[in-house]
């Protein structure tokens, strides 16, 4: 910041920070890419998809400490994972979107209570069955009475977790769409039904136990019916991988394993002797396979307060992350769009109108998921089409996965790209700002249109935009949330994990709204204080020989 | 700078027209090393619009400007706000790759009786202004200064200080052609008074 006081060198405070920020970006992305590629080299993971915000007990957040992911399906995985050889590693992703992340190659393999149906079987491979369901009517208590088949509900509302079994039991048995509320994560169903916007909840049994459990307020009503499997996915054109699954799954069920991974999750009962699964030998059920006590003594409650807290910490580093990336790329990228807009050539500024209007028309969150599950194709379109020397230098980069990067990320691509569409425009109007007179008096000097721009216009434009920019570091703090779509654990996925598995979902909402605004609050200083030291010794936005204009 | 009598500056039959009206009709003009050039006119005569094509910032639709080292200085001086007077001066021969820009801003701030490099352009007076104004054209070297409204909004002290500098450069041999309506300070800067009327040059006594 030397050419801030003026001194003999430095002819603009903003190439200064300009070539700072450059730098700090570029050594970001260098970071980025090598961890990526040293990801990419490492064969011996086996890379599984799994929703832990859908919910217990398949696999989720553990209430205890919210950094880990548990549940009955994570130690199959582990088990299966160690008898391929391999290590496991979780890909999260929107429960809807695991079989877009399959597709795109970021998992080989979905283990995440996939029920076997025939419009999934058409587009990918289900391995054996590793457990046996039943679907579970739950209502509030004190109409447990009158319920107990789904007979019994015909003309009331009931409340199902979105694209699960449950939707074509209901549709099947006549109820109509409106009738069906469908909600993203499997606790949902059972708020709307304590807070009565839902009549009854239906999901599949081992959900129903796990969530009503504990709940005087719910009642499970008649038996479980409408029976079906659970089954791991793999792609279909991935046979032999699918084969080796099949025949360490089919060993499992064989030798009891799978059976002790259900009883220790209370999962056991005898119809899984259907699927050829023994039961092995007797195990205690887990602590955590209960739910969240809630009659746990108050002196556990200190200690699971720091571990929520210690997680929501690295949930905000996250959204740190996101924003410290996202920001800076964006009002770089933001002022080339500028320039290019506003570029004598048609080529140029067309392509950067356009660039911007697309941007700023379409949602931010379809952008990120359609990036997201495009890039890993390309990636493989472009590596197979490329010629072999290209493959060679692509194979240190991952070879065919080479563009499937992490979802952070992704992530922060996502927002930067969206994010420079705005801060473009904000950027044009301060270059716009900048008076006539000031490329008149760069030009009679003999600066060339880029020194001009360079070293008159931007420094000014710059100044001039900053308030709008500063602006924008808000918000961008804000919608980096919706980057949890495509697996990032940020501030809002881990505070919203944390709630589904210990039932607190609006007290974390709370904490995390309180967070973001923390950050938000943080921000404006920052901003502020960068704005003051554009503004050093006094530059006025509007410099009094602006009015001056020639005859 | 010892021959007097060089043409620096030479303009024949120039013709502009601004907004489908025509500004210059033919204008002629020649100034020799060491001259200061006043060219009187109302306002919306076409002053400016004459600077303007002989520094080659606007395009005449006819004629021809033959000249070497012109330098403009803009109305208000129209500084750099975000830089210092020095670096105001120095960005120019800096970016053109000129050897030893901070040492020539230096020479040529000194030769308008500046000595604040280090302060803002916001924080001179309007008459220290317009002579950074001409230093930053005169760290370029030029031999003809052209002037435009150089002293309006200017107080007599400062219109005064404008004056002597403008003196002393035509003493070191470099010309100025200055546009203004100020008629004391003309009638106090120039060798030589030209009226622009009816988009023609005519002299004055």
């Amino acid at each position: 910041m030397r050419a801030l006081r003026g001194g003999a060198r430095g002819d603009g405070v903003s190439a200064g920070w300009l070539r700072c920020a450059c730098r700090a970006v570029a050594a970001c992305l260098a970071v980025l890419v090598v961890a990526h590629a040293a990801r990419a080299q490492d064969r011996a993971e086996l890379r599984w998809g799994a929703d832990p915000s859908g919910g217990a007990p398949f696999a989720f957040f553990d209430p205890n400490d919210p950094s880990r992911v548990i549940g009955f399906e994570v130690d199959i995985m582990d088990e299966l994972a160690r008898r391929l050889g391999r290590s496991p590693v979780l890909e999260r992703a929107d429960w809807l979107a695991l079989f877009d992340a399959l597709e795109a190659k970021r998992c080989d393999i979905l283990l995440n209570g996939f029920e076997v149906n025939d419009e999934r079987a058409a587009v990918a491979r289900f391995s054996v069955p590793y457990f046996r369901y039943g679907q579970q009517i739950v209502v509030r208590a004190a109409d447990a009475g009158g319920v107990a088949s789904l007979g019994d509900l015909k003309g009331k509302r009931v409340a199902v977790l979105n694209g699960s079994a449950a939707v074509d039991v209901l549709r099947e048995a006549g109820f109509p769409d409106d009738a069906i509320l469908q909600y993203d994560d499997s606790l949902a169903p059972y708020v709307e039904v304590r807070l009565g916007r839902a009549d009854a909840a239906l999901a599949e049994s081992i959900i129903a136990a796990y969530y009503t459990g504990a709940d005087p307020a719910l009642a499970r009503a008649g038996e479980p019916f409408a029976h079906g499997v659970y089954a791991a996915v793999t792609r279909k054109t991935d046979a032999a991988f699918a084969a080796e699954v099949d025949a360490a799954l089919r060993a499992m069920q064989q030798d009891g394993a799978l059976g002790e991974i259900l009883q220790r999750w209370g999962l056991w009962d005898d119809s899984q002797l259907a699927l050829g699964t023994a039961k092995g030998r007797p195990q205690e059920i887990k602590p955590a396979a209960r739910g969240p006590a809630p009659d746990a003594p108050e002196s556990s409650g200190g200690d699971a307060a720091g571990t929520i807290a210690a997680a929501v910490a690295k949930g905000a580093l996250v959204t740190i992350l996101l924003t410290a990336i996202a920001m800076p790329l964006a009002t770089i990228a933001g002022l080339f769009l500028a320039l290019g807009r506003i570029s004598p050539r048609a080529w140029l500024s067309r392509a950067a109108v356009a660039y911007i209007t697309v941007v700023r028309g379409t949602p931010l969150l379809v952008q990120i998921f359609l990036v997201y599950f495009s890039l890993p194709p390309l990636g493989q379109w472009l590596y197979a089409a490329s010629p072999g020397a290209l493959q060679s230098i692509l194979d240190l980069a991952g070879g065919a996965s080479f563009l499937t990067f992490p979802p952070l990320f992704v992530g922060a691509f996502c927002l930067a790209a969206n994010y420079a569409a705005y801060e473009a425009e904000i950027h044009r109007a301060g270059i716009e700002a900048v008076p006539r007179i000031q490329w008149d008096a760069a030009r009679a000097l003999g600066l060339s249109r880029g020194q001009t721009i360079r070293h008159v216009i931007v420094p000014q434009g710059v100044r001039i935009a900053m308030p709008g920019i500063v602006n924008d570091l808000n918000s961008l703090i804000k919608d980096s949330c919706l980057v949890s779509v495509i697996g990032v654990t940020d501030l809002l996925a881990v505070s919203l994990g944390i709630g589904k598995a210990r039932f607190t979902v609006p007290e974390m909402l709370v904490i995390a709204a309180t967070v973001y605004l923390v950050l938000s609050i943080a921000g404006d200083l920052l901003g502020n204080w960068l704005e003051r030291r554009l503004r050093a010794r006094g530059f006025a936005t509007t410099p009094a020989h602006a009015k001056g204009a020639h005859a | 700078m010892t021959a007097a009598t060089t043409t620096l500056l030479e303009a024949r039959g120039l013709t502009a027209s601004r907004g489908g009206r025509e500004i210059l009709r033919g204008v002629d003009l020649s100034v020799d090393a060491g001259e200061r050039v006043v060219i009187l006119g109302a306002n919306g005569s076409g002053k400016s619009t004459l600077l303007r094509v002989l520094a080659g910032l606007d395009r005449a639709d006819a004629g021809t400007v033959r000249g070497e080292g012109l330098g403009l200085v803009l109305q208000q001086g129209a500084l750099f706000p975000h830089l210092s007077v020095l670096d105001n001066v120095a960005l120019a021969p800096r970016v053109r790759g000129f050897a030893d820009p901070a040492a020539r801003a230096r020479r040529a701030l000194a030769s308008v009786d500046i000595d604040r490099p280090d302060a803002m352009p916001h924080e001179l007076s309007g008459g220290q202004q317009q002579r950074v104004a001409i230093a930053r054209a005169l760290a370029l070297e030029p031999r003809v200064l052209l002037l435009d409204e150089p002293t309006s909004a200017l107080d007599p002290g400062a219109t005064r200080d404008i004056e002597r500098t403008l003196v002393e450069l035509s003493t070191a041999g470099i010309a100025s052609v200055i546009v203004t309506h100020d008629l004391p300070f003309a009638a106090r800067v120039a060798s030589r008074t030209l009226a622009l009327e009816g988009g023609r040059l005519s002299s004055r006594a």
